[in-house]
């Protein structure tokens, strides 16, 4: 009986140390696989966390490693910038200025001021600070109401540790499934690149709902080497009729509008941010197609001037409006160019506003006086004018 | 509070490492009992209450059955205990469905409409703990055990929360003893309570809602499918079922070992089941015993001879059916179980008197195409389990039945079914032939963990984003 005890004792025994062996090595093994996972995706796939930004980080890596002496300039804005400015179609660069800077359009879908911000942010924490950052503005995004809501929008992408003070300071109806999603994503990496991984190495087991991210993939992995995404063809009248019709529940935004909070903090601390970095800031506000330039109401231009007008004064930057510059021929919608619209729009901006910025002959008392010069012009709202470059 | 979500992880997390840090037996019983009743409480706090109320109803029934000698007022307590667990049952499940089925039957009649369907919730979990408050109570009216004096143990078997919503469904012989006795930490029971666990994510994650995806659209619009995408959405949802029951199972089960508790097993390969009397030998077993104890064992089962016995089995699957819910659909569907049952017990006889039959049969091809048959007909009595209404269930056997190729093809590519499919073949044999269990005690700790690791990784990776709820929980 002795002999059956201490040999049961001894598989009991046995039986533990076997389990406490197995169960932390699968700790370990899960922990290592996430470490794994984070390093690969921090450093080599940034892709794998969000195609849209992680291909263009990667481009972004690459053309700095190429000519690591020469300064950048990048572009941050929303879909608008991304399919409007084209930066090789840019004029070729002085030969008595000094280095030519690379320019590199890193603009996002849905992108207004906090995702603009999260963006920077994320860009000097990987060590790309750019010389020159051309930001853009779009009035409709201030309100931060309706469709144009950053927080909405950035919920649909990944978190990382480094957008914590974004999701604490911006974000209030989804701050808490934000920061669990952060949590989440930061601590087991593999639950927010679930769907990422399977559309890269197995895309017919993705779910219903995720089938669209293998297109995102190839549609992200080719994109232009300078950053740039063209629009859609604008098609036949018609189909362009029925889109204008899908945004006109929009309008009501900008008839009621406000600069918000979000948008005057966020902008405020992504210029505070160029400030101490030493990066020459200058915003810029997109074409847009008449009707909704028409939206504005006479008291909505006037804040819009103003609050650009102030922060302009206080941070020292130049505003480039080019709302009027392109026809309204020239648009998918009312606010994305036509694929084609991009060069020449790309040409004009680059010889009239950002050659003379970058090169330095831009003198800001000069901007200041023009800008309060637009100021005063007392536009109809069938054509109202607020800023500097409205040369039409 | 999904057993594969985050919270329940938190919840469940917190649970464990309080349970194991406190000293006391009695203050581990409590603190389950309190994690248990917010458990539920975080369905709905009345129904927790009236969960209790009923639990404690039966406590001092069964307490007064053990005590009183007087067969008269023991029938008396039992009756009271069975009026109102069932009573309760029928209110909150079935009162609607019958009210509804009465009125329609009265308006088919020519009368006037004149029921209105309550306004009830149903209770989450409430046939599982239904059935095991008169497991208990009936045996204590036949002495099989007796009477639990302790409150807070009796109320444990009845809300112990890993069982409380979708079983097994728990025996108080079995499980009023665990309760009693004290518990230690033990390395091995925590790894095979990770096993199950991480067995039961599997299940749900990666082959329950995965299936859901070919079901889902198919059973919604059967019409617009062709054959083939109806016939693969019959089979994933056989898959679908087994995962997400089983997985459910599995969890419980891991979470009751992790607790130092061991709950009765509740799936055994039942794919592999040679006939139908023998599938429900596999499938949901707790259910299974328990019709066949208090069902039909008391209406005579298998004494009174051969008719006697097809209508008791008759009778005791048309109530499996309805105790899965409250619509004709799943009364047909225990209906077609009591059919296949009566067809393969008189095949069954026939064999007998035809030995060479017998031996073909069960030979290897003979028990591979015994294991199909059974499967399929499985799958197609799920038709009337998954259709909402007859009117769906027709549409889709008319699809299966009538083919059609010019219409929709699988709502995903069909590689994921055949890969899910073929991840449940192969778990099915590997426990048939024994190398699972093999595997476990040979292969090194190791190289164990490391697969447990890689398991859990893949099944992250499937899982789809935002939990389903368990298909069991309505019942």
């Amino acid at each position: 009986m002795a002999i059956v005890d201490v040999r049961s004792q001894d598989s009991q025994t046995r039986a533990d140390g076997r389990a406490k062996t197995a169960l932390l090595c699968s700790v370990l093994a899960f922990l290592a696989g996430q470490a794994v996972l984070a390093y690969i995706v921090s450093q080599t796939h940034p892709e794998l966390r969000d195609p849209e930004y992680g291909y263009r980080l990667l481009q972004l890596r690459r053309l700095t490693a190429g000519a690591p002496q020469r300064p950048l300039c990048l572009i941050l804005g929303s879909s608008r910038t991304l399919s409007g400015i084209y930066p090789p179609a840019l004029p070729p660069w002085p030969a008595d200025a000094g280095p030519e800077p690379r320019v590199f359009n890193f603009s996002q879908f849905c992108a207004g001021p906090v995702r603009e911000l999260q963006t920077l942010r994320r860009l000097l924490a990987a060590g790309h600070r750019p010389d020159w950052l051309l930001l853009e503005v779009w009035p409709p995004y201030w309100p931060q109401r309706g469709y144009w809501v950053d927080e909405l929008h950035m919920m649909q992408t990944d978190f990382r540790p480094v957008d914590l003070p974004v999701v604490l300071r911006y974000f209030t109806d989804h701050r808490q499934s934000a920061l669990t999603k952060l949590a989440a994503e930061t601590l087991l990496p593999i639950t927010g690149l679930r769907s990422n991984l399977l559309a890269l190495c197995a895309c017919s087991l993705l779910s219903p709902d995720q089938r669209g991210r293998e297109k995102q993939f190839a549609s992200w992995r080719d994109i232009d080497p300078s950053g740039w995404r063209p629009w859609l063809e604008r098609g036949t009248e018609e189909e362009f009729r029925v889109r204008i019709a899908h945004l006109q529940g929009e309008k009501q935004y900008l008839e009621h509008f406000v600069i918000s909070d979000t948008t005057d903090r966020s902008l405020r601390e992504i210029l505070e941010e160029c400030r101490r970095h030493h990066i020459k800031t200058a915003l810029i506000l997109m074409p847009e197609h008449s009707q909704l330039r028409n939206w504005y109401t006479l008291a909505v231009h006037e804040q819009v001037n103003s609050y650009l007008d102030r922060l302009r004064c206080e941070y020292q930057i130049h505003v480039f409006d080019t709302r009027t510059w392109m026809s309204d021929d020239q648009f998918y919608d009312l606010t994305h160019m036509i694929p084609s619209a991009a060069v020449p729009f790309t040409q004009r901006l680059g010889r009239e506003l950002l050659l003379p910025w970058l090169t330095g002959y831009m003198a800001h008392t000069n901007v200041r006086r023009q800008t309060y010069q637009s100021l005063r012009v007392s536009g109809s709202r069938a054509s109202p004018r607020f800023g500097l470059a409205n040369s039409d | 509070m999904l057993f594969c979500s985050p919270e329940f992880l938190l919840f469940f997390t917190m649970v464990f490492v309080i349970y194991w840090a406190l000293p006391w037996r009695s203050a581990r019983i409590w603190l389950l009992l309190i994690a248990s009743f917010y458990f539920y409480a975080c369905w709905n706090k009345r129904l927790a209450f009236l969960i209790t109320g009923t639990t404690v109803l039966d406590y001092l029934l069964a307490l007064g059955m053990d005590h009183s000698r007087l067969p008269r007022r023991r029938r008396l307590l039992l009756g009271i205990s069975l009026f109102a667990n069932l009573g309760l049952l029928c209110y909150f499940k079935y009162a609607n469905f019958f009210l509804l089925s009465l009125d329609e039957a009265l308006i088919a009649a020519g009368s006037s409409t004149w029921f209105r369907p309550l306004r009830v919730i149903l209770p989450i979990g409430i046939s599982f703990y239904t059935f095991e408050a008169i497991n208990y109570t009936v045996d204590v009216y036949r002495r099989r055990l007796p009477a639990e004096r302790h409150f807070g143990h009796f109320l444990l078997f009845i809300l112990f929360f890993p069982h409380l919503v979708a079983g097994p469904i728990v025996r108080a012989c079995d499980f009023l003893p665990q309760v009693r006795r004290p518990k230690r930490w033990n390395w091995f029971r925590l790894h095979l309570g990770l096993q199950f666990i991480l067995m039961g994510l599997f299940k749900k994650l990666v082959i329950a809602d995965r299936m859901a995806w070919y079901v889902d659209p198919v059973y919604a619009d059967p019409g617009a499918y062709q054959t083939g995408t109806a016939w693969l959405a019959l089979f994933a949802y056989a898959m679908q079922v087994y995962g997400d029951f089983s997985g459910y199972s599995d969890l419980a089960i891991g979470t009751a070992h992790l607790l130092g508790y061991k709950l009765a097993q509740n799936f055994d390969m039942p794919f592999l089941a040679v006939n139908v009397a023998d599938f429900w030998r596999r499938w949901h077993m707790s259910l299974s015993s328990w019709l066949r104890d208090y069902i039909f064992i008391p209406l005579g089962g298998s004494r009174g001879g051969e008719w006697k016995t097809n209508r008791n089995l008759f009778l005791t699957m048309t109530l499996c059916g309805l105790w899965h819910g409250a619509a004709w659909s799943f009364v047909g569907f225990g209906i077609v179980q009591g059919l296949y049952m009566t067809i393969q017990r008189a095949f069954h006889r026939r064999c007998r008197q035809h030995p060479r039959l017998d031996a073909v049969l069960r030979s290897l091809p003979g028990t591979i195409f015994r294991i199909a048959l059974t499967f399929v007909t499985f799958c197609l009595s799920l038709v009337l389990f998954r259709a909402t209404d007859f009117a769906t269930a027709g549409h889709m056997f008319q699809r299966l039945f009538q083919p059609s190729a010019d219409l929709l093809d699988p709502p995903l590519p069909a590689v994921g079914f055949w890969l899910t499919a073929g991840v449940v073949v192969a778990a099915h044999l590997l426990r048939h032939i024994g190398l699972w269990q093999r595997w476990n005690w040979r292969l090194p700790p190791s190289l164990l963990g490391v697969s447990y690791a890689a398991v859990l990784m893949i099944a992250l990776v499937l899982a789809p984003h935002g939990g389903k709820p368990f298909i069991y929980f309505q019942f």
